[in-house]
């Protein structure tokens, strides 16, 4: 080949490979972009297939919900309200892929059998990919459920501990507060229902029995009536209340009146209970007469 | 005058004026970094002109310089062609730089843990600008380099240059062929996904075969860090890929390049005597000087390679990503990189430890030693018939045996599945995910009754009184503005006809149903006769010849069926890409 050809044939060569690359370089960001784009439509429909297989016999196959889990085309889930009611700061992929890789351990006490964790990080099946693919597909109800036209079917929306929900505790039912003011809430008490009082101590919204059974942090509600007549009798502060009173109090406005420590056993700090301070923030009136009827039926 | 540049630089510019001082430095510069070209010297050697000065400044870089010591100052004028060569030893090289560099770019975006390794890969192509780029190239380099490295001694055999004293260039050869074959194969676990797993996993299933029991399940545990490849494994072919094999293979590069230009290259057989080796008496008017011939040369090689390897990159070839590796799903039809192919060709024919050991292992060993045993003088093809034809049936071999290894010989999946595989495989597109999106009319279709209205309603009323599901069942025709489904029903009916053996009175249905915005599912749904199988899995028929099929206690045939569910959403654009 004579050097004249050698030279125009590498020279050409080296530039077009420039004008190629130069090429690529244009088109790279609309690539880049079209891939991902393609790549989450993907994710959306392996999601879709991970759904069907194990989430739809629980939450529907449209997402409706069902009796043993919540609708996920609720329109709550998407306008922001489930993500105020949870106090969930981050965003709403987030809500949901962390709720499907780590489960939700407490939903057991409202829902047949709690959200089980499915995140391989957490002991479950799914890769964290997967777990982004069925985000992905659930995020994709987005468009049906906030159409306001046509709304979605929701079977069964969300529970939430002292908020109104669909299941059986309904926590607040009347959407009001209790309360802080003893001698109001005392004129409006209404009959208490005992057996109701003593599924609302137990379950885990509230939390009650968490410390008072069998006294394992405050003190054993068995004895409750008896203790409170004791010491209305006994001590100076407490002349002239009804156990009534005495219960409602220790409840809603629990540094009122305060348990001496027993020993190691310590009930108050610096004039503070160690009762959680906002049950009167988190039950209604009827909620409070249950719990008190409950708490009389203890002796 | 003073020792440092810069004062004795503004001294020049004094004397000789500014235009020619910083003539003369650039000079003196280049003249230092080529080891004795000056720009005047550089420019006579890209025009092929004679050096214009003597003693010949081309020859100092060969005595003085690191690199170009390494090269020859001249070749023999024959073996600067296109024959006898071909250049295959040097893509080889190229090859193997470009891997180098494409490689490195692609490390900085890596990192060996299957819990990032396949996310890695979506940011090379999402968020990586060039990124898609570096990989093709990376991988279309990697299987050229593997088909190149096996040509290059193809062609060293046929010329018989491996012959004496170049034996041990050719030992070398068989280890750098080796060290290929293994970096290109732990490089394909790197990506971590379904075809990387599968294909290693098959590669290396024969390790664990190795007897005695405590050898082969040492050597496993030693390969894949576990018992079942995982981020150990993936971890140590990484290192394998990345840093033991180059390092292995570029000391056998030294050695292979060393012994080349030692020896020479070896002339075409016709050109010397029966049993001389004259590559290194060059006579002074054979001589093709490295500078300017060969050089230009390699220039113009690198040009030209390098500008069909951007083009193919750019439009005709992606490296493949397949889902992320998934231990628990053996995808269908998995195979091994298509040079092993071979290898799994061999498994296929019986023992594991015959088959894929002791053969490929003495196969191996006689590549090895093939110089030391064919101690025939004459490299002349008409003496050599028997190495030739030798050569000849290897390679035949090596293209039956690959079949051998494909899904296409000998593997047995039953019709169903093999349909449901054509019509939306589980990796890839498939005829039914490209269907344009709008023409996904929600619907059943049946294979027996495709666009008639008439079949359609008749098929209805008999699923209706047989007491079916009718929300699946009731069966529509395939709508007039819907020719793609229309044409994806055609081949779904065609396939149940050419199984027609397995799936007796088979029928088929595509279901589609809106799901979510933008977001269809597909049911595949086929139903037939349960043939009646013997003990070997074997179709039984009657004299006639016909399929016999299982019947209930009613003497009617038992019904079965499978199928698929898939879903397709309308921005995965199956329908455009093509990929």
């Amino acid at each position: 080949m004579r050097m004249e050809t050698k030279i125009l044939i590498g020279i050409t060569g080296f530039f077009a490979i420039l004008l190629l690359v130069g090429w690529v370089a244009l088109n790279e960001t609309g690539r880049m972009s079209e891939f991902t784009s393609q790549y989450e439509a993907r994710s959306t429909e392996r999601g879709a297939t991970i759904f069907e297989s194990n989430c739809a016999s629980c939450h529907g196959l449209q997402g409706q919900g069902s009796g043993r889990a919540p609708a996920l085309n609720n329109p709550r889930l998407f306008d922001g309200a489930r993500l105020t009611e949870v106090g969930w700061t981050g965003t709403l992929f987030d809500y949901v892929a962390n709720a499907v890789a780590a489960g939700r351990p407490n939903s057991g006490a409202y829902w047949p059998q709690a959200m089980p964790t499915w995140g391989e990080e957490f002991g479950g099946p799914l890769r964290p990919d997967q777990v982004q693919d069925v985000t992905r597909f659930v995020l994709n109800w987005e468009t049906a459920a906030l159409d306001e036209a046509n709304p979605p079917t929701v079977v069964q929306d969300f529970i939430f501990p002292g908020i109104r929900g669909e299941g059986d505790l309904q926590i607040m039912a009347s959407g009001t507060p209790v309360g802080t003011n003893v001698q109001a809430i005392l004129a409006a008490l209404p009959p208490g229902d005992a057996a109701r009082g003593e599924t609302l101590y137990t379950a885990n919204e509230l939390g009650c029995s968490s410390c008072h059974l069998s006294g394992a942090v405050a003190p054993d509600t068995v004895g409750s009536f008896s203790r409170a007549q004791d010491r209305i009798a006994t001590v100076p502060a407490l002349q002239g209340y009804t156990v009534d009173q005495y219960l409602v109090e220790s409840i809603v406005q629990p540094n009122a009146y305060l348990v001496p420590n027993e020993g190691n056993r310590i009930f108050s700090t610096n004039g503070i209970s160690i009762m959680q301070q906002d049950y009167s923030a988190r039950i209604d009136l009827q909620d409070l007469a249950d719990l008190v009827a409950f708490l009389k039926t203890e002796g | 005058m003073s020792v440092l540049p810069v004062p004795s630089f503004l001294d020049d510019i004094k004397e000789k004026g500014a235009r020619k001082a910083v003539s003369d430095l650039v000079d003196d510069v280049t003249t230092r970094v080529t080891a004795g070209l000056g720009v005047r010297d550089i420019r006579e050697v890209l025009r092929g002109d004679p050096p214009s000065r003597r003693p010949n400044p081309r020859l100092t870089p060969h005595a003085d310089a690191f690199w170009m010591h390494m090269r020859p100052s001249y070749y023999h004028a024959s073996v600067t062609g296109i024959y006898p060569t071909l250049r295959l030893g040097w893509l080889a090289t190229y090859f193997f730089a470009v891997e180098i560099i494409t490689g490195m770019f692609l490390m900085v975006f890596y990192t060996p843990s299957p819990m990032v390794a396949y996310e890695n890969m979506l940011n090379i192509l999402s968020n990586v600008p060039f990124g898609q780029v570096m990989r093709d190239i990376h991988r279309l380099g990697a299987e050229a380099m593997v088909l190149v490295v096996f040509l290059h001694m193809l062609r060293t055999f046929i010329t018989g240059s491996y012959k004496r004293p170049r034996q041990f260039t050719w030992v070398t050869g068989v280890i750098l062929l080796l060290v290929t074959l293994l970096m290109s194969f732990f490089g394909y676990l790197l990506p971590w996904d379904q075809l990387a797993f599968w294909a290693v996993t098959i590669g290396t299933s024969m390790v664990e075969a190795a007897p005695p029991e405590i050898v082969g399940s040492t050597m496993n545990l030693l390969l894949r860090g576990a018992p079942d490849i995982g981020a150990n494994g993936l971890l140590r072919a990484y290192l394998l890929h990345v840093f033991v094999l180059p390092i292995i293979g570029l000391i056998f590069f030294g050695v292979h390049y060393y012994k080349v230009v030692l020896h020479g290259h070896s002339l075409p057989p016709g050109e010397e005597e029966i049993g001389t080796d004259t590559a290194k008496r060059v006579p002074l008017d054979r001589r093709t000087y490295f500078m300017p011939d060969v050089l230009t040369n390699e220039i113009l090689w690198i040009a030209a390679v390098s500008f069909i390897l951007t083009v193919l990159v750019i439009w005709f070839y992606h490296a493949p990503l397949e889902s992320h590796a998934d231990p628990q799903v053996t995808p269908l039809h998995a195979t091994s990189p298509w040079y092993f192919l071979w290898l799994q060709g061999m498994l296929k024919l019986g023992d594991k430890i015959f088959f894929g050991l002791v053969i490929p292992g003495l196969l191996f060993l006689f590549l090895l030693v093939y110089p030391y045993i064919d101690v025939g003088k004459s490299r002349r093809y008409a003496n050599r018939r028997m190495g030739l034809s030798l050569s000849m049936l290897a390679v035949a071999g090596f293209v039956i045996m690959s079949w051998i290894g494909s899904p296409e010989y000998g593997v047995e999946t039953s019709g169903d599945q093999e349909i449901v595989q054509q019509l939306a495989p589980m990796e890839g597109i498939g005829p039914v995910r490209a269907i344009s999106f709008d023409q996904y009319v929600p619907g059943t279709y049946a294979t027996t009754a495709m666009a008639d209205p008439a079949a359609a309603a008749a098929l209805t009323a008999q699923y209706e009184q047989e007491g079916r599901n009718m929300e699946f069942f009731t069966i529509s025709a395939v709508p007039e503005d819907a020719p793609e489904l229309l044409a994806v029903m055609r081949e779904f009916q065609s396939l149940i006809k050419n199984h027609g053996e397995d799936l007796p009175n088979g029928w088929g249905a595509l279901n589609i149903l809106d799901w979510q915005d933008g977001l269809k599912r597909v049911q595949i749904y086929i139903e037939w006769d349960q043939p009646v199988v013997d003990e070997d899995g074997n179709i039984v028929r009657d004299d006639a010849g016909n399929v016999i099929v299982e019947t209930d206690e009613n003497g009617n045939p038992v019904r079965v069926n499978s199928g698929k569910v898939v879903y397709v959403n309308e921005a995965s654009n199956y329908f455009t890409s093509g990929q």
